[in-house]
């Protein structure tokens, strides 16, 4: 045969081996047409079937390796023959068609038997069952059902069962004949090497999704029943049946079976636990697909450290264990271990099934992520996540601004970083003296020598028992290797610093070595020696200095990593990289264009909360709150997928976004900052989201500043502190914030918004043209730009002008497909016809707002809309269904439903009761809620219905103090419809108080600002004639 | 150690130093403590003990050379070396076997026959050696993972090294190769 057409043959043959289940369409499509070839591969792939055992034993070895467990070869004797229970047929040894070879084991299920299949000219195990189990019909039947559903498996990794029959009454099964040991053999009392075990239990996973996925549940997921081969394949055995043989009395343990010796043909007593049941089979109920992944987590605990998961003394001890108790030193299993693999088994070993994975592809996927990033990290995700989230909605479309500065965006396996900031976590010592004057005395003083470093900066005491105690650990744990790391990476520390002592002689030998605690790698080691114990200290003294060199020149030469490995959220490496790509796109395009990709993850792993989240997250900053409040709520259900810091920035959205209770989600963040003083979304959400929205400007710029400080690259800190700035009339500390992020080449479409107003608080109307002509090119925030300048021409009453920007403003929006968006920047007209005066076209855009979308602030736009037009029964119907659908929504329940529900009640001219309903409103006055975020209105409108109210009652000092404070807060205003009518209201105010002189100054002010006003608004038409009367 | 033991030991060390003739010229030597060590196991196997080619073949590599801990790489050579080696010597055995007990050669072997080691695998494996030939005349290499792990007792992942390939390119090697050699043995018991 020709060289290609071998090499032909033989990528066919692989392929086709290769494609599992769907052999015949590869085997047609390779070939195609080619007759001559298809049958030179199928009769390679026939040899291939019958292979069996054919050459897997070396030439030389002895027939010894043949079997699990195996025995001496042994003709069929007579012995043999009454093992079985059956004649031999005549002199050749034939039972049935097959021929007996030899004993390779025996087990709770029978005798296992070497024998060659006659017919079929194959080397196959015979499994002959106890004579015992064929008397009981019942079971027998349920026997051969479950053993021909386990037949159907066809899969590299299960052993495969050909047949299920009987000779003469006994009932036995033929299998694939395997070479090799099992895996209890393999571990035998020793940890595996890490690389194994993903190897091995990659494998079996494999398996396990296999026979899930055609409805079979193993039930006795064990190393016994997992074979390793020569090759080292894994083979699950007796898939369904071998639970099956266990029946009360004969096979109580669940450590025998069939294809193994055990204990009991040791000792002649049943000495095994039920170690590897779930607690739901311990409980005797319902075993799912689940219990075989709980087994399997035991089985990896068992693979990881040599021990078993629930090794007690009896059974029933074991029992209590599996219900109740956790397996030995999870988390301290020694230096080797890496910690994902150690939460994989954590989570494969939850008492709670649904608190599993959920499937043995999840449970596969999670193996080969780990094993993918190098074995040690379980899932990385970049730990300052650059959203934009700014006020929560905010923003629009980033244009391909650029950012390239300080995206972090990789996987794993980056060099070492220590940074000016790193902490370095130090472990206790090894001490392999014996002598315990070195117990804690050496760690202490290496935190002295260490802390005299300019540079490094170590984790604190408190700090690290504050870890402990949220790892389950007393705050006194020993920080082996292991336990430092973790508390390390919980603390986004860089390096672990690990130590050891040992006597040689009279010398003593100090070791220490400096670990990334987020890859495990060892990135720097000193040692040195002592003659004798009282030079021990010195030693010390010498190692940490080197240490400190080692470390200070590798400062310089490593770049920023601080990827904590806690962050661990999917088991799906496919999912991350959607993930991870998803950020990186969020971070340098926009948040619209990073949405597929956060779907995508979502597809891959529904459960990656993460994802979620950050799906949320862009849907938010895309204007979409109901989408965003729908994905944050996904993300909730699933927080126990997240790492503690990323369940703070989990649990916060929730409340900031889901049910809006602003105080919890404030608590939250504060509980966040204190555990993660560094993390800047802590600092974000309490500046952007939080205290605005409860009119505390003060505390929201004291943590703007924090969140640009604890990451100085972050766009939206600054957009957040300088829009605080504003709030507070700090208008050159706004200017000077947005300065600072020009300085540092940060952009950001949403700083044109604050410069807009700046401009506008400023009267600055060159400056507010030149905003507006720069939005033109920024695609994301033209429609937010036009609804800016038709506030703010609105804002002098030139509202024919105000009402095109504003068309253009909901058009832009709709054209993008954010309805949401659109209907709050309807919404924005929506009040401001309402406030003009103009009836039908305030009804109009309110019932056009409500049909663009059910967001919470369009809706309150469009119900306050209802009830300045004097339609009290839409304001009230709108006000009920968000006070149902938000009822712990701090803006639902003091702002925006008081307002309206205060409008009506005035409409209906019971102005105390507007008093008394907007009473819940006084403590958060000054908020600004999250409808002046897209939609600019909002603001102040309690303050401004009291005010109207408080004329209704013919209270006219009352009224001046709610119309001057509106005009008092410019910044909190801007250019909101009520910043111009307050001055006119003021006016009213005066008159009622009897004052002409300021209400004449007052009406002249709104006059002078409405100079050039369109002369038909019903307002300003108002407004003169009151004038008028005043002289 | 019989008289060549100081002569091997020069060599192993001639090649450890990178003198890469000094290993052919080893095989002679090899040949001859393999057909020992070959015996000694057989014998041992009648009373019950077994020995693993591996085990026999790092028996042998311990015992002429002094310099422990052995590098994996140079060890891994050396197994090839001597796969070779045992796969002569093991044809040669069953060879002469065959010729002593007219009517064997037949793969499968009565039952109530004597030990495995000296029945069905020597057996086995002048079958395996016949068609190894031809299969080195269309694939080399896999002709080479067969010898290596067939004869010379090696593991996948020692096989890999030896031919500098990876793990899973021998395994599926390994598979192709057994299927290949089944059809052929079959093909010549049916004479054509």
């Amino acid at each position: 045969m020709d060289p290609e057409r071998w090499r032909k043959v033989e990528s066919i043959f692989n392929e086709v081996l290769d494609a599992g289940e769907s052999r015949e369409s590869v085997l047609k499509e390779s070939c195609a047409g080619d007759d001559a070839l298809r049958s030179e591969v199928e009769s390679l792939l026939a040899e291939h079937e019958r292979a069996g055992a054919f050459i897997e034993t070396p030439a030389f070895a002895a027939a010894s390796a043949t079997g699990p467990g195996a025995s001496a070869p042994q003709a069929l004797d007579a012995e043999t023959a009454n093992q079985i229970g059956v004649a031999a047929n005549g002199t050749n040894g034939l039972i049935g068609r097959y021929r007996i070879l030899r004993k390779i084991g025996s087990g709770g299920m029978g005798a296992v038997f070497e024998a060659e299949d006659t017919r079929l000219r194959r080397r196959v195990a015979l499994k002959f069952l106890p004579e015992e189990f064929a008397e009981d019909t019942q079971w027998v039947k349920r026997f051969r059902a479950e053993a021909r559903a386990a037949s159907a498996l066809n899969h590299a990794h299960i052993c495969t069962i050909y047949e299920i029959d009987e000779i003469e009454g006994r009932l036995f099964i033929s299998m694939e004949l395997l070479e090799g040991q099992t895996l209890k053999e393999t571990i035998a009392g020793k940890p595996l090497e890490v690389n194994t075990i993903f190897e091995l239990g990659v494998q079996v996973a494999a398996a396990l999704d296999a026979a899930h996925s055609k409805g079979i549940v193993h039930r006795d997921i064990k190393p016994a029943n997992i074979f390793v081969t020569a090759q080292r394949q894994i083979k699950v055995l007796d898939f369904g049946i071998a639970k099956l043989a266990k029946r009360d009395g004969l096979d109580a343990d669940s450590d025998l079976t069939v294809s193994t010796l055990d204990h009991r043909t040791k000792t002649g007593i049943v000495l095994g636990s039920p170690g590897y049941m779930s607690p739901e089979q311990v409980r005797g109920e319902a075993a799912d697909h689940r219990s075989d992944i709980f087994a399997f987590g035991a089985v990896l605990y068992e693979m990881l450290t040599g021990r078993r998961a629930f090794e007690k003394p009896t059974a029933v001890e074991s029992m209590a264990a599996i219900l109740n108790g956790e397996p030995p030193g999870l988390s301290q299993t020694g230096p080797g271990a890496p910690l994902g693999l150690l939460r994989v088994v954590q989570r494969c070993l939850e008492k709670d099934p649904a608190r599993r994975f959920q499937s043995a592809s999840d449970l596969g996927l999670a193996l080969r992520a780990l094993r993918e990033s190098g074995a040690s990290a379980a899932v990385v995700v970049p730990q300052r996540p650059r959203l934009r989230w700014l006020r929560w909605t905010a923003a629009g479309a980033l244009a391909a601004v650029g950012l390239a500065a300080g995206i972090f965006w990789f996987f794993s396996r980056r060099p070492t970083i220590l940074g000016e900031k790193d902490t370095v976590m130090l472990g206790d010592f090894e001490n392999r003296t014996g002598d315990s004057v070195f117990d804690g005395t050496l760690r202490q003083g290496l935190a002295v020598q260490l802390e005299q470093s300019p540079f490094l900066s170590l984790i604190s005491d408190d700090r690290i028992q504050q870890v402990l105690r949220m790892m389950g650990q007393p705050a006194d744990a020993r920080l082996t290797p292991a336990v430092a790391r973790e508390v390390c990476e919980r603390s986004a520390g860089a390096a672990v610093l690990d130590g050891s002592i040992a006597q040689i002689g009279s010398q003593y030998l100090l070791t220490l070595t400096a670990v990334n605690c987020a890859s495990g790698e060892s990135v720097a080691s000193t040692e040195a020696q002592a003659s004798d114990k009282n030079h021990v200290l010195d030693a010390l003294g010498k190692t940490a200095s080197e240490m400190r060199n080692k470390l200070g020149e590798s400062l310089s030469t490593v770049q920023k990593f601080d990827t904590p490995l806690e962050e661990a959220t999917t088991p799906s490496l496919e999912a991350l990289k959607a993930y991870t790509a998803g950020w990186k796109v969020a971070t340098t395009v926009d948040s619209a264009s990073a949405l597929p990709l956060y779907q995508r993850a979502i597809e891959i792993d529904p459960q990656f909360a993460m994802a979620h989240a950050m799906l949320g997250r862009m849907y938010g900053d895309t204007g979409e709150s109901a989408l965003a409040a729908q994905s944050t709520k996904r993300a909730y259900e699933f927080r126990n997928r997240a790492s503690d810091r990323e369940r703070f920035f989990i649990v916060a959205s929730y409340d900031a976004v889901v049910t809006g209770d602003l105080q919890r989600a404030g608590q939250t963040c504060e509980a966040w900052e204190q555990t993660y003083p560094r993390d800047v979304n802590a600092h974000a959400f309490l500046s952007g989201m939080i205290y605005p929205v409860l009119g505390e400007y003060e505390k929201a710029v004291e943590e703007g500043k924090r969140s640009v400080e604890a990451d100085p690259d972050a766009e939206f800190t600054y957009y957040n502190l300088a829009l605080s700035y504003m709030s507070l009339d700090s208008l050159q500390e706004a200017e000077n914030t947005l300065k600072r992020a020009d300085e540092r080449k940060l952009q950001s479409p949403e700083y044109l918004i604050a410069r807009y107003q700046v401009a506008f608080l400023r009267s600055d109307k060159a400056g507010m043209d030149r905003v507006a002509a720069l939005a033109m090119n920024v695609p994301g925030v033209q429609d937010t730009v036009s609804a800016q300048q038709a506030f703010a021409l609105a804002y002098s009453g030139h509202l024919q002008q105000a009402r095109a920007m504003s068309q253009r403003s909901t058009d832009l929006a709709q054209q993008s497909g954010q309805r949401e968006r659109a209907a709050q920047l309807e919404a924005g007209s929506a009040v401001r016809e309402g406030f003009f005066g103009d009836i039908a076209a305030a009804t109009q855009s309110a019932a056009a707002t409500v049909k663009l979308s059910t967001g919470k602030d369009g809706q309150y736009g469009a119900a306050f809309a209802f009830a300045l037009a004097g339609d009290n029964s839409d304001a009230q119907t709108l006000a009920d269904d968000l006070e149902r659908r938000f009822p712990e929504d701090t803006e639902v329940r003091f702002n925006y439903v008081p307002a309206v529900r205060a409008l009506v009640a005035l409409n209906q001219s019971d102005p105390a009761k507007a008093i008394e309903l907007l009473r819940v409103n006084l403590p958060y006055d000054l908020g600004e809620p999250s409808s002046a975020d897209v939609g600019f209105y909002g603001l102040l409108y309690p303050i401004y219905v009291r005010g109207e109210a408080d004329l209704a009652l013919h209270k006219g000092v009352e009224a001046v103090t709610e119309f001057q404070k509106i005009l008092d807060h410019p910044g909190i205003v801007v250019n909101d419809p009520v910043g111009a009518l307050a001055r006119l209201q003021l006016g009213r105010a005066y008159a009622m108080t009897g004052d002409t002189a300021k209400a004449k100054a007052a009406y002249e002010d709104f006059l002078t600002l409405w100079k050039d006003a369109d002369p038909n608004i019903p307002i300003f038409i108002r407004a003169k004639s009151e004038y008028a009367k005043l002289r | 150690m019989g008289e060549s033991d100081g002569e091997i030991t020069q060599l192993l060390q001639a090649w450890r130093g990178g003198d890469e003739q000094a290993l052919e010229k080893l095989t002679p030597q090899v040949y001859r403590e393999l057909h020992k060590a070959a015996r000694r196991a057989m014998s041992r196997e009648r009373e019950g003990h077994t020995l693993q080619p591996t085990a026999l073949i790092s028996e042998l590599y311990l015992r002429l050379s002094d310099l422990r801990p052995v590098e994996w790489q140079n060890r891994a050579h050396f197994f090839a070396l001597c796969a070779r080696q045992m796969r002569r010597i093991l044809t040669d055995l069953a060879r002469t076997h065959r010729s002593e007990k007219r009517g064997g050669g037949a793969i499968a072997v009565p039952l109530d026959e004597a030990p495995e080691v000296a029945s069905r695998s020597p057996a086995e494996a002048i079958a395996v050696d016949d068609a190894l030939k031809a299969l080195a005349l269309v694939d080399e290499r896999k002709s080479k993972v067969v010898e290596l792990r067939f004869f010379g007792g090696l593991s996948v992942e020692e096989t890999a090294e030896v031919l500098k390939v990876s793990p899973e390119t021998v395994a599926r090697d390994w598979r192709l190769a057994k299927a290949w050699l089944l059809r052929e043995m079959k093909g010549e018991a049916h004479g054509s």
